[in-house]
């Protein structure tokens, strides 16, 4: 088994890129499938923007820890706040639009987490929200080190 | 994230979209594509060729814009988005209210063709 890295990043809308680029460049050491980053990344940084929008109500930005892990044949990724109760995990129906005149946008993001990660865990835990994703991949990385932004 | 845009002979709008179509890329772009998409009765085409990711607020940019341009009796359609980018507007079912198309000649013909009748 491998180590994970964790890093913490302001909850800030700029630092989404930065937090993306750290997750690619773990990836591309490792030789991960690319279905396996984008789908990870998109998940990351939609887990992450909804902390940012909506997980506190004082505008400051809270700090936002991910942690990536390797597993047999897959990848974990952990991501840790200190915001309000959420639990991604739950079920919530996307509603069914016949025309775009219908449509709504509100939680997409969390069903492209529900979509495209394995599978989704979510704990509450010392006052922290902690969402785990597991997605499948061909290779695994190889992380050892732990940095911190 | 770029944005530019042409207006074709066939009074399609054409609006190419190039680089990360993520929070920080819909902020980029929102003002002029809003602008763009809004004014008057607009046959959009929106060229996604060289969009390399996609996330939700991006999403509920185009949708936002299709509706304003339906409200105007025009239209919005999607051109030739990459497999990872599809995969995303159809695991948010988007494609299946925001024509999605391989060519623009698709494209234009099904922004005139699926419009609001004046």
């Amino acid at each position: 088994m491998i180590g994970p890295t964790s890093r913490v990043f302001a909850g800030t809308i700029g630092e989404l890129r930065p937090m993306s680029d750290w997750f690619r460049g773990l990836a591309a050491t490792a030789g991960l499938d690319p279905d396996t980053v984008w789908q990870a990344e998109l998940c990351l940084n939609e887990a992450a923007s909804n902390i940012i929008q909506y997980g506190h109500d004082d505008g400051a930005p809270h700090p936002i820890t991910v942690e990536i892990e390797s597993l047999e044949r897959a990848v974990r990724m952990t991501v840790i706040d200190d915001g309000r109760p959420f639990n991604p995990a739950e079920p919530r129906e996307l509603p069914t639009a016949r025309t775009i005149e219908d449509a709504r946008v509100g939680g997409l993001g969390l069903h492209l987490i529900r979509s495209f990660a394995r599978d989704v865990r979510y704990r509450r835990d010392a006052d922290r929200n902690v969402l785990v994703l597991t997605f499948a991949g061909t290779q695994t990385p190889d992380c050892h080190t732990n940095t911190r932004a | 994230m770029e944005l530019t845009y042409a207006d074709l002979d066939n009074g399609v709008r054409k609006i190419d979209l190039k680089g990360r179509f993520d929070i920080e890329g819909a902020t980029a772009i929102d003002l002029k594509f809003t602008t763009l998409a809004t004014v008057q009765r607009a046959f959009l085409v929106i060229d996604l060729t060289h969009v390399d990711f996609i996330a939700s607020l991006a999403i509920a940019t185009l949708v936002r814009s299709a509706k304003a341009a339906r409200l105007r009796k025009g239209n919005l359609v999607l051109l030739n988005p990459q497999p990872n980018v599809a995969q995303v507007l159809a695991a948010t079912r988007i494609d299946q209210v925001l024509p999605v198309c391989a060519t623009l000649d698709q494209a234009c013909a099904s922004v005139l063709a699926d419009s609001p009748r004046t």
